[in-house]
């Protein structure tokens, strides 16, 4: 029935549209099947081969199982269900025998498509789900011409029109729709989603990978006056183990919760709401240090924040923090942690720490640490030179030449080895003021390492080597640290003042989509309401008012559809005269198909003498109108008011027999 | 057992695509006169299965987006059932508003297929696509109507016997624009076929027939011996024109032929031997059509009835007519 390649095509064009974005984070092997899947189906729907028996149908399907299972290494999940579903709908063209199973194949697109929220939820890919909506629906309208007389264009058109005409009520819906808090069934964590930005592992050139990207981390709206930029320390994770190669977060964290003291005055609290984007990670970023925070994450000892899950969405979370709060905690097992050291590599650095030691206290040997680097010809560059097995050996002394990691990394070094607890802390530092909505843009290239030390009396006190390094950096943003241009993102290095303007207002544009349409939820929907001044709305308020949006909403969608043309119909005379004929039928005597005025009013005066002054009258009216001058618009008032007020008192059928 | 009946039978819909499921909607059927305008209380929606699969659709996106907390999701998931309301709309405006009008219908002989004709005129300056007919559940034909235009929609219904037949109602559906939703009505127009009676197998030999005693010679009439061409009349047999001739002089000229056989024919009921009027009715509609193809004058006799010998198509129906409808 349907072998249709002009009905084929763009299902098959429609699979592909629907997959697009998806494309990029499949597995290699599956691509190589969806390829020749394509093919196969070409070379079937343009008839060149025919469509598979059944065994190789049954072999094809056990082929996509098992590439599944050998690159996602199991069917269930996110990603391989996604391949799976679209690796089905493939092979579904492959065997079409009825407009089932097409439509069955649109129903799917209409379900594939939206596993591209899993990945991200930026407004162009809003834009193109919407636009792929717009062609699925169109495929529809194909198997429903049955005469095949619509083409391509006016499908789209008619598909288009009908999606416009549903966003009304998908607002109405989107808005009043009660939300439901947490996932119903446990969420298997996502091994495919995509991780971006800060990892759990510092190394050389790790945060400097990170730099030239100038895509946003998060963005965060202060209540007031946001913190100078060299307070502007974005917390993530505080790496405390060295290997002599990379610095790694504890593996035994401490279950006691921090100690932290701060003053208690309000107006040393910044309040401020984060928008995280997804990071596919489970920590979030906050500014040191932090004091209060949303219940439902967890904070550690060393002050880092953790969601349970891993972010895999953009997340607003609210903040409080201090900038002079104190973490006081250290206890004896972190102490260690804190002082330990690979041995046996890295001792020109070891000796080093001991001479600048030299007896003097904690706060003086970090002041001559720091001194060293300013004083000795260190440069703060993107391109630092490669190390060997000594790492900090061949920094301090032979190419002194690095990135805030090599700074934090050899700082930490040289406090533990003078006996000083230290420890490395990653995250980022500054932050762009977006000057169309006053909030603060903190991007990838923001990415900082710095360090804490362990001071007796202070607790836990940050120290930035990199300051010492270059000031700039720490002051004024990684824009002005002397840096490489080329390498920044072009949002920083540009100095055309109408790109920057147009990005200022793109990002402002996704701040708020992110907050009024991608965090939509429960609690916004609160704070919509009571902007209204709709204060506590609950689930069953929510309801009636989606009941009566919904009703007037569809109310006026089905005026809009069920109107008529401005003048009603177009034959205004003709549609009077029907009206006239119809109610001569309610008593028996309607106009027969054939009959013209004259002789259907011959009849009635011949049947029915109580109506025929009337009826004379109203025929003539009508003939004069069709066949004599049709704009007398008097006439046709006329005519108009006789027909409405015509009535004829229901008749005896016997009497009219009897009169015949 | 008695659960499992009892539970399929409950679960099983009336199948509106047969026959009408409610009383009240019976009533409203008809047959009407003249024209009918599918005004709202008689055009019907349901969701087609296909729309009920889309139904479970939404409530998995649903679902998979309050578990996912996937705003887009939810916003796909409205946007789709948008849509489905919408289509419910456009597929019922896809139908209501048209204007029917019984069509004519060409006499059939019984046992032939009647096709009926139902004319639809659309009002609007839309077209409307895909709008099919069927009865008892079978569909015959499917049109666009024009913008501000009109189309034609035909169904068939087997005869069985001679008489009046009514079309019947039937029913006018379409699941334009998505086939998620099929809205339909059931109605009936006043729209009668004449049914012949079904002709007796061709006649082994004039038994039945009076013939004249041939008093005035026609020329023309015989059949036995060609006399020569004479130029076309209104009423000639197709099958007596001489083509040779027509197109050899582009004029039309008819064969004439005398004698032999009688030229002046009486169908009779009395003459008629055997029993049973329909029997009767069958032999005389065979003579009738034998007669009307010889190109003879040919009359009727039927009890307290007779029609005059005359020759041509439209004695020939008026013939037929008579034996159609006869004691009715």
């Amino acid at each position: 029935m349907v072998n249709d390649k002009n009905k084929l095509m763009p299902v098959l064009i429609g699979i592909h549209l629907v997959a697009l974005p998806l494309y990029s984070r499949m597995p290699v092997p599956v691509l190589l099947l969806v390829a020749i899947l394509t093919l196969w189906a070409v070379l079937i729907i343009s008839g060149r081969l025919s469509q598979p028996k059944q065994i190789i149908r049954l072999l094809l399907a056990a082929v996509i199982v098992s590439l599944l299972i050998v690159s996602y290494g199991s069917i269930f999940g996110q990603g391989p269900g996604t391949s799976m579903l679209l690796l089905l709908s493939f092979s579904k063209l492959f065997e079409m025998k009825s407009k089932r199973d097409a439509i069955v194949v649109v129903f799917m697109g209409y379900f594939l498509i939206a596993s591209n929220f899993f990945h991200t939820q930026d407004p162009w890919v809003a834009v193109y789900v919407f636009a792929v909506v717009i062609y699925l629906t169109s495929l529809l309208i194909i198997f429903s011409d049955r005469l095949g007389s619509m083409d391509f264009k006016s499908r789209l058109r008619v598909s288009g029109k009908m999606i416009l005409q549903a966003t009304p009520l998908m607002l109405i819906l989107f808005i009043l729709f009660p939300r439901i808090n947490g996932p119903l069934w446990a969420l298997p964590d996502d091994a495919q989603a995509a991780k971006t930005g800060i990892s759990d592992e510092m190394s050389p050139g790790s945060i400097n990978r990170l730099i030239s990207s100038g895509a946003v981390a998060f963005r965060v709206q202060f209540e007031a006056e946001p913190p100078s930029h060299e307070n502007l320390y974005w917390r993530g994770l505080v790496l405390s183990h060295y290997d002599g190669e990379k610095w790694t977060r504890d593996d035994a964290p401490s279950r006691a919760r921090p100690d932290v003291v701060y003053e208690d005055e309000k107006s040393d609290i910044i309040k401020y709401t984060v928008t995280l984007e997804s990071h596919g990670r489970s920590w979030l970023y906050s500014l040191e240090k932090m004091i209060g925070y949303d219940q439902k994450y967890r904070v550690t000892r060393e002050l880092q924040l953790f969601a349970d899950n891993k972010i895999n969405d953009v997340i607003i979370y609210k903040m409080q923090s201090d900038l002079h709060a104190v973490n006081h905690g250290l206890f004896l097992p972190e102490l260690r942690k804190n002082l330990a050291l690979p041995v046996n590599i890295n001792q020109r650095t070891k000796k080093l720490a001991t001479q600048l030691k030299a007896g003097g206290n904690d706060v003086q040997f970090i002041d001559t640490v720091l001194q060293y680097f300013r004083n000795q010809e260190f440069f703060y560059t993107l391109s630092p030179p490669l190390l060997g097995r000594h790492a900090m050996d061949d920094f301090l002394f032979e190419t002194r030449r690095g990135f805030c990691e090599h700074y934090a990394s050899a700082f930490v070094h040289l406090m533990r080895a003078g006996g000083v607890a230290a420890r490395v802390v990653v995250g980022y530092q500054g932050g762009t003021i977006n000057p169309v909505d006053d909030y603060m843009i903190i991007r990838q290239s923001d990415a900082h390492a710095w360090t804490e030390v362990w001071l007796k009396d202070r607790g836990w006190v940050r120290v930035d080597p990199t300051a010492a390094v270059s000031p700039e950096r720490i002051e004024q943003g990684i824009q002005n640290a002397g840096l490489e241009l080329a390498r920044l993102p072009s949002i920083l290095s540009s100095n055309n003042f109408v790109f920057l303007k147009i990005r200022y207002h793109w990002d402002s544009f996704h701040h708020s989509w992110n907050q009024w349409v991608v965090g939509f939820d429960e609690k916004k929907q609160k704070e919509l309401f009571s902007r209204l001044g709709v204060e506590d709305i609950n689930a069953s308020t929510l309801v009636t008012w989606l009941v009566i949006a919904m009703s007037v909403c569809g109310g006026l969608v089905a005026l809009w559809v069920f109107r008529r043309r401005a003048d009603g119909p177009k034959d205004r005379t003709r549609y009077y005269y029907d009206m006239f004929c119809n109610k001569l039928a309610k008593a028996g005597l309607g106009r027969k198909p054939y009959e013209g005025s004259r002789e259907y009013l011959a009849r009635i005066t011949m049947l029915f003498p109580v109506v025929d002054e009337k009826a004379e009258m109203i025929i003539s009216y009508y003939q004069d109108l069709r066949y004599g001058d049709a704009s007398d618009v008097e006439l046709k008032q006329k005519f108009v008011r006789c027909v409405k007020q015509f009535k004829v008192k229901s008749i005896n059928k016997d009497n009219v027999l009897l009169q015949r | 057992m008695f659960a499992a009946g009892a539970i399929k039978s409950f679960f099983r819909l009336p199948d509106f695509t047969k026959r009408p499921v409610f009383k009240f909607i019976a009533k409203r059927i008809g047959p009407f006169d003249g024209t009918v305008v599918l005004d709202k209380n008689r055009v019907y929606i349901l969701p087609t299965k296909f729309g009920i699969i889309f139904g479970v659709l939404l409530l998995l996106l649903l679902l998979g987006s309050v578990n996912y907390s996937k705003s887009l999701g939810f916003m796909l998931t409205f946007l789709l059932a948008g849509l489905g309301n919408i289509v419910m709309f456009a597929s019922w405006r896809n139908l209501a508003g048209l204007r029917l009008r019984a069509g004519g219908c060409t006499p059939v002989f019984a046992g032939d297929e009647a096709i009926f004709a139902v004319q639809l005129e659309n009002l609007d300056p839309q077209i409307r696509y895909s709008i099919a007919i069927s009865q008892d559940g079978h569909e015959y034909e499917v049109v666009d109507v024009p913008a501000d235009g009109l189309a034609l929609l035909h169904f068939q219904v087997t005869t069985n016997k001679r008489g009046m037949l009514n079309a019947g109602r039937f029913r006018l559906y379409t699941e334009f624009p998505t086939g998620l939703f099929v809205a339909w009505t059931w109605i009936e127009l006043s729209m009668q076929c004449l049914v012949y009676p079904k002709p007796a197998a061709k006649a082994d030999e004039v038994f039945s027939t009076t013939i004249d005693d041939g008093e005035h010679d026609y020329r023309g009439a015989g059949l036995e011996e060609y006399t020569g061409l004479r130029k076309y009349q209104a009423g000639d047999s197709w099958r007596r024109i001489a083509w040779k001739a027509v197109a050899r002089s582009g004029e039309i000229y008819t064969k004439e032929f005398a004698g032999g056989q009688p030229q002046l024919q009486w169908i009779e009921w009395q003459a008629l031997a055997m029993s049973g009027m329909e029997n009767r009715l069958s032999m005389m509609t065979r003579l009738v059509i034998d007669a009307e193809e010889a190109g003879c004058q040919y009359g009727l006799r039927l009890p307290a009835l007779e029609i005059a010998p005359a020759h041509g198509y439209s004695h020939c129906g008026r013939c037929l007519k008579v034996l159609a409808l006869y004691g009715e």
